[in-house]
């Protein structure tokens, strides 16, 4: 869900206020102000089909693959990633131009590796439109690319998927095949985000995915395995006016079972009702929760170099599951410094008063400012 | 004090060579005020340039106070000058864009006489020669025979051992050089050093202790 | 002096009570320097200006892809983009858009290209959705906006290439001069393409390369693209104009040398009229060592004064000059837009040292004369005539060391105005010289004639010489260089005027105003098809790679010769029609055949849009245009490799029986049918025009050419007020002796007047001298141009009558001064 609400939240340039520059492209509101007229709202439940919905769902404005993981080598070194593909479509409709740039699709990829021995994290930020062959979504074979940043898989979205990303700083080439089916988030995939109709986004996961591959990095491979998790997520407009950002959390338990929270912050620091999230059982059943299920309390703050202060050590619990949860950053600075500034990264899960390890997971702070 | 022996000078003019005196000879005790008789064009003036370190002989010796003059080359002409020298002309001298005091203060100045001193002094000689309210006045300001007087105390103001006067009234009246003569006289002897006065005029010439004659590339005593 | 002040306060007092000499002294130093700190602060401002417009076009990217001939294909930049790991990236692609009469550019570019953090107009963020997806939205920097009315929101017209088309301004957004991006309208890449018809192209990609990456990248490249460093583009600039800053730089030191000239006579004056004081100081102790120093550290004084006087002055001329500057850069080389005016210290500090060292030079001589004061003057002495005879040597040596530099120095310019003030300094040494035998020429043919008063009067010249000649001789240098830059200008006119006869033999000449606007291909066709034309030969102007270099190219038909000519400097006569017919073969300008060392034979490579074409030299012609070089390209020869075929000019004949008139005004109707505005031009009105350029150019030359001449003049006048002074007891005498007031002005001016005439006549073979220095040196090494020298008598005429009235007019107030004088002070002066 987070994702949904990180564009949306530039959208409404409440995420953004630290980045409002007189120079750089500052994309936050380049992608913001236009009236969603035209686009297909998230309205009510719909029929999910797969491998069809791996696709671009073009008819509404925004869409994105998002793909985070935990890795090691074979001698315990533990690395975190992400990778994301955001689709932001200008316009409802193409007009018919002759010039192949022409479009009405951009595309956003943000990626990041976190080597959490060594104590680093980098990062890196693209733009492309989606004309020329620079960026873009096909289903035949599958393959979502932002020049040669891409995932691709077989003819018609079959597993496995082949991630690959190069920056300046590192290199990703992973390889994921799903160990669970994709869960419908929400209300049978229609996930509510805030009170009016059709702030909604449709929403699956993939919770597991079993990942092999190699990490470059500093000039050196690391062989590694590991697991991912895969967020899809579509809307046209989600998020309310007077909603400030989220703490989301996607946690895989060493029992079996998966665990999805967001919760959405009020402008006043209060909990929207609209928070929620979804418990997937080892046996594949499925409890959602809803704001009043589960607790949530910041443990630790963290100081980032511009300022902000994130809760990077937190408090879950889920009464009704028997959970109490401690989950804490692996690394206390996985700061994106992208033209929006937030907080994602990769976290331990333990037993609340025993420190017992009990999973890990991934992390996603927005809305937090100096 | 001073000894002048076989000097000889020649010049060139027009074309030829002119020998104005071989072989000159020439004693001064110190103190003693010597005037020097001559004709026009007998070499009175460039006698007094040889011993004023103006000018070279070809041949012969000075020595002023021991020492061998007519030898130096720049600059020790020009400190030796500075030192043990005064001048009066008979066209003053004096410069035109500095003061009375300043024009007599001159000669203390390039000794590097302190202020306090050299003021001392040049108040002195300016009351000694009777100018003692006019130090600020610049020098065409003055009379032919103020401005000759303040050409004596600047001779006069750093003690020299020898001052060369040449024709010190010739710009002057009868009754005007007389009276700077008085001066002259008087002061130098005031001041102890020689004085050797060059004039073509009887009357000047026997005011001085011991008269003498230029003629024909000699000198002799009258 | 030794701690002694009297000395310091006697050279105070003395200015102070000949202020006047103190005031031109100054005046002449400052002079001196104030040419030279305004041309160092115009050239040096042109030169940032340069540097900003090529910050407006870089910004933060570091390099530049283009295609050796024409327009890049997109895919390059798709495949740049999906190799790994790419280079921050911007696709550009250009038109010229005309709004109303208005001439503008608007770039297109990938707004999502940007590199992150660096600088960008925010519009182009704020308005993306709509800059990507609206056809014809622009965003418009402020200053185009004040200028051509555009207001956001509200729909315009433009054209592009003949075709009209509708904009629609989005926002506007601020960019200072020098703004990356902030010249020009801003579109998405995607509407540029389709406003200018040009779908899969791009003029460059802007890239920011790290140092190493550029080899890499220029490794992978096919040979029909090039890969540029921006800062290169800052050395052809310095290289295209640096003749031209060289000559402007020459021509502020020759003022210098003139204000030198009188520093050395205020100086030499200075000494003599206080010959009666240094004589006293010797008297009393002073050596001449002590003399020496002090007139040294006076005319340090004197100098440094003048110097920052010099300076004040040269920053308010230099604004004015920096006009003359910019338009000449703009004319001949790059358009710049003229910034604040800047200078570098360092360049300020220049200009005094550079004053310092010539007033010290200049006062060397003066004050060795001080130094040799005898205690009490023993005699007068002027300069004795063995030192007369070793600078009249000297001069001759200097003289005689020019052309032997000429002939060893291949063709460095500096070694060509090391030459040229060798020649002036040479010949200014031997001035003394050779006026006295001047004046006793005069003198021996004179008295035969006239009474006593021309004997008088130049009798009175010549005794004033060694007073006068310094100041005569800056006279004779000032009105040398205006005889010489007169000849050298005039030649240049004269050769242009010839060759652009030549050149336009075509009756109309039509063409669209503006830097790469072009026909379409029908216009010749048309034209061809019109009553009273008898002859159409259309002409293509292109930028070119000839063997790796930008050049200006023109492509003719063989049909061409009927309308234009060329006057072939080396090879056959026909080399031009030859080639044009045979479609093969290269025509190379004389200033590329010299840069490049070309000749007839010689191969050159030419960059195609497919592999390089190996052509033959077929003659070098002769042209004025461009001073980098330009060529001649068969349009049989353009029209196999290039795919282009649009037209630049189209030159027409007309039948004998045509009115040109009523074919102009039909022209004109026919372009507006288009929505043109086509120029139709006669070759006489392109000449004018051209000329009109030509004379604009040389307007700095002329300032400068008039400054040296005011130095000299102040020379002249305070070195005649200086000599009259110190005779103004002879002048006394002649008064008592019963010459009025009148006759003996009517004297001094007689005596003024031929004091000029001698510096002009003096003037004259160092004029000329001059002139074929900078004619066949000069600009021969600046430009490689070839010019026919002509002299025109009326040249020769001004500058004898400049020199007589310069010294007549400087002689009148002093003479006026003197006449009015009190007898009895100028006789029983002192």
């Amino acid at each position: 869900m987070r994702r949904a609400s990180l564009l949306l939240l530039c959208l409404l340039g409440v995420a953004c206020g630290d980045r409002r520059p007189a120079t750089g492209l500052d994309v936050s509101s380049a992608l913001g102000g236009e009236a969603a007229a035209g686009f297909a709202r998230a309205s009510e439940p719909r029929r999910f089909a797969f491998p069809e919905d791996h696709n671009a769902h073009r008819a509404f404005r925004n869409e994105w693959w998002y793909f985070t993981g935990q890795l090691a080598t074979a001698d315990g070194e533990g690395f975190g990633y992400q990778v994301t593909f955001f689709r932001i479509a200008l316009a409802p409709a193409a007009p018919g131009r002759s010039s192949a740039w022409a479009t009405r699709q951009v595309w956003m990829a943000h990626v990041a590796l976190s080597a959490i021995d060594a104590g680093a994290h980098w990062h890196g930020e693209r733009f492309a439109r989606a004309a020329l062959g620079l960026a873009g979504q096909q289903a035949r074979p599958f393959r979502v690319w932002l020049e040669d940043w891409q995932v691709t898989g077989g003819e018609g979205g079959s597993f496995p998927w082949e991630l690959a990303v190069a920056t300046e700083d590192f290199t990703l080439a992973l390889s994921l095949s799903p160990e669970r089916d994709p869960l419908l988030q929400g209300d049978e995939g229609l996930s509510q985000k805030s009170a009016e109709a059709g702030n909604a986004s449709y929403y699956y996961s993939i919770t597991r995915l079993a990942t092999a591959g190699a990490i470059t990095v500093g000039g050196e491979r690391h062989t590694v395995t590991g697991r991912s998790w895969l967020d899809r997520e579509w809307s046209t407009s989600a998020l309310g006016a007077d909603q400030a950002g989220w703490d989301w959390f996607s946690l895989q338990l060493d029992n079996g079972a998966d665990l999805m929270v967001y919760r959405l912050r009020q402008k006043d620091g209060s909990t929207d009702r609209h928070s929620a999230g979804t418990l997937l059982g080892a046996d594949g059943r499925r409890q959602a929760l809803a704001a009043g299920d589960f607790q949530l309390q910041p443990r630790r703050w963290w100081r980032s170099e511009d300022g902000t202060r994130y809760p990077v050590a937190w408090r879950l619990q889920v009464p009704g599951a028997g959970l109490d949860l401690r989950v804490e950053a692996l690394l206390d600075d996985q700061v994106m410094d992208t033209a929006v500034r937030y907080w994602e990264g990769a976290v331990s899960v333990a037993e609340a008063d025993s420190d017992r390890t009990l999973g890990r997971g991934y992390l996603e702070m927005t809305g937090y400012r100096p | 004090m001073l000894t002048a022996k076989g000097l000889t000078y020649r010049f060139r003019e027009g074309g030829a060579d002119h020998e104005l005196f071989a072989g000159l000879d020439l004693e001064l005790a110190a103190g003693e005020c010597v005037a020097l008789l001559g004709a026009s064009g007998s070499g009175k003036s460039t006698l007094l340039n040889l011993l004023g370190t103006i000018d070279s002989p070809q041949a012969g010796a000075i020595h002023i106070g021991g020492r061998d003059i007519s030898r130096l080359v720049e600059p020790e002409r020009t400190l030796f000058r500075r030192q043990h020298l005064g001048f009066v002309y008979q066209r003053f001298l004096l410069v035109p864009t500095l003061t009375v005091a300043e024009n007599v203060r001159l000669p203390l100045d390039l000794l590097g006489v302190p202020g306090n001193d050299a003021d001392a002094r040049v108040a002195h000689w300016l009351d000694a020669v009777g100018l003692g309210s006019r130090g600020e006045s610049f020098p065409d300001r003055l009379s032919g025979g103020e401005q000759q007087r303040v050409a004596i105390a600047r001779a006069l103001v750093h003690a020299p051992e020898l001052v060369l006067a040449d024709e010190p009234t010739g710009s002057l009246d009868a009754e005007t050089g007389e009276r700077v003569l008085d001066l002259l006289l008087a002061r130098a002897r005031e001041g102890g050093g020689a004085l050797l006065l060059v004039t073509h005029s009887e009357a000047v010439a026997h005011r001085a202790d011991r008269v003498l004659r230029l003629e024909g590339g000699r000198v002799t005593s009258l | 002096m030794s701690g002694s002040r009297l000395p310091v306060a006697a050279s105070t007092r003395f200015y102070r009570q000949h202020p006047l000499q103190l005031l031109l002294a100054l005046l002449g130093i400052s002079l001196g320097a104030a040419v030279i700190v305004a041309v160092a602060l115009a050239t040096r401002t042109a030169a940032l200006s340069f540097d900003r417009s090529l910050e407006a076009l870089a910004g933060p990217m570091t390099h530049e892809l283009r295609a050796r001939d024409g327009a890049l294909q997109e895919d390059l930049y798709r495949r740049l983009r999906l190799s790994g790991n790419p280079p921050p990236a911007l696709p550009m692609l250009e038109a010229q858009l005309r709004i109303g009469d208005r001439q503008l550019t608007l770039v297109g570019i990938d707004p999502l290209a940007l590199p992150p953090g660096g600088p960008a107009p925010g519009a182009v963020s704020s308005e993306l959705p709509r800059l990507l997806t609206e056809p014809g939205a622009v965003l418009v920097p402020e200053t185009i906006a004040a200028e051509t009315g555009l207001r956001p929101g509200r729909p315009a017209r433009g054209t592009i290439r003949e075709r009209g088309m509708a904009l629609l301004p989005l926002a506007l957004f601020p960019a200072g001069p020098g703004d990356w991006l902030g010249d020009a309208l801003l579109a998405d890449i995607a509407t540029v393409q389709e406003l200018a018809g040009r779908e899969g192209e791009l003029d460059r990609i802007q890239l920011r390369l790290a140092p190493g990456e550029a080899e890499v990248l220029r490794r992978a490249l096919s040979p029909t693209v090039e890969l540029r460093r921006h800062a290169d583009r800052r050395d052809t600039f310095d290289a295209m104009t640096g003749a031209f800053r060289t000559n402007l730089t020459a021509m502020s030191l020759l003022a210098m040398l003139v204000g030198a000239f009188l520093v050395y006579n205020t100086m030499a004056f200075a000494v003599v009229q206080r010959r009666a004081t240094f004589a006293v100081l010797r008297m009393v102790g002073t050596t001449p060592r002590q003399l020496f120093h002090r007139l040294l550290l006076e005319a340090a004084a004197l100098g440094l004064v003048g110097g920052l006087l010099g300076i004040a002055l040269g920053l308010v001329l230099g604004q004015g000059l920096l006009t003359l500057v910019a338009r000449t850069v703009s004319d001949l080389y790059v358009a710049i837009e003229p910034t604040r005016p800047a200078i570098a210290p360092s360049q300020l500090l220049t200009a005094l040292a550079v004053t310092l060292g010539a007033v010290l030079a200049a006062t060397l001589m003066p004050a060795r004369e001080a130094a040799r004061t005898a205690p009490v003057a023993l005699e007068k002495s002027s300069a004795a005539p063995g030192r007369r005879r070793l600078q009249a040597a000297a001069g001759l040596v200097l003289l005689a060391a020019c052309p032997l530099l000429l002939a060893v120095s291949g063709s460095s310019l500096l070694a060509g105005f090391t030459a040229l003030f060798l020649l002036i300094t040479g010949y200014a040494l031997l001035c003394p010289a050779l006026l006295r035998g001047l004046l006793a020429g005069l003198l021996r043919v004179l008295p035969r004639r006239g009474g006593v008063g021309p004997a008088l009067a130049l009798r009175g010249v010549e005794s004033a010489l060694p007073r006068t000649a310094p100041a005569l001789t800056a006279l004779a240098v000032a009105v040398a260089a205006t005889v010489g830059v007169a000849i050298m200008i005039d030649s240049f006119r004269g050769s242009v005027a010839s060759w652009l006869e030549r050149t336009l033999q075509g009756d109309l000449y039509v063409y669209l105003e503006g830097e790469g606007e072009r026909l379409a291909p029908d216009w010749e066709a048309r034209l061809a098809a019109l009553p009273g034309v008898e002859t159409v030969a259309a002409a293509r102007q292109r930028t070119l790679r000839i063997d790796g270099e930008p050049l200006r190219v023109l492509v003719l038909g063989a049909n061409a010769v009927a309308s234009r000519s060329f006057a072939i400097v080396t090879g056959p006569a026909t080399a031009a029609g030859d080639m044009l017919a045979a479609g093969d073969g290269i025509l190379v300008s004389e200033p590329l055949a010299r840069r490049r060392g070309l000749t007839v034979g010689s191969t050159i490579e030419l960059a195609t849009p497919a592999a390089p074409l190996t052509l033959s030299v077929r003659g070098v012609y002769r042209d004025y245009a461009s001073s980098y070089g330009a060529a001649v390209l068969p349009r049989a020869l353009y029209e196999r490799h290039w795919p282009d075929r649009e037209l630049s000019s189209i030159a027409l004949t007309l039948a004998a029986d045509a009115d040109p008139q009523a074919l102009r005004r039909q022209l004109l109707a026919l372009g507006a049918a288009r929505g043109l505005e086509l120029n139709v031009n006669s070759n006489r009105a392109i000449r004018d025009h051209s000329l009109a350029i030509f004379d604009r150019t040389f307007v700095i030359t002329e300032v400068l050419r008039a400054l040296v001449i005011v130095v000299a003049f102040v020379g002249i006048l305070s070195a005649l007020m200086a000599l009259f002074l110190e005779r103004s007891r002879e002048f006394a005498v002649l008064r008592a002796t019963g010459m009025t007031p009148r006759q003996l002005l009517g004297l001094v001016l007689t005596q003024a007047g031929a004091s000029g005439l001698l510096a002009g006549l003096l003037a004259l073979p160092l004029g000329g001298l001059l002139s074929i220095l900078l004619i066949d040196v000069i600009n021969r090494r600046s430009f490689g141009w070839s010019l026919a020298t002509r002299v025109d008598p009326a040249i020769v005429l001004h500058s004898l009558l400049l020199a007589v009235a310069a010294a007549a007019l400087a002689a009148l107030w002093p003479a006026r001064r003197l006449a009015g004088s009190d007898l009895r002070d100028a006789l029983y002066a002192p």
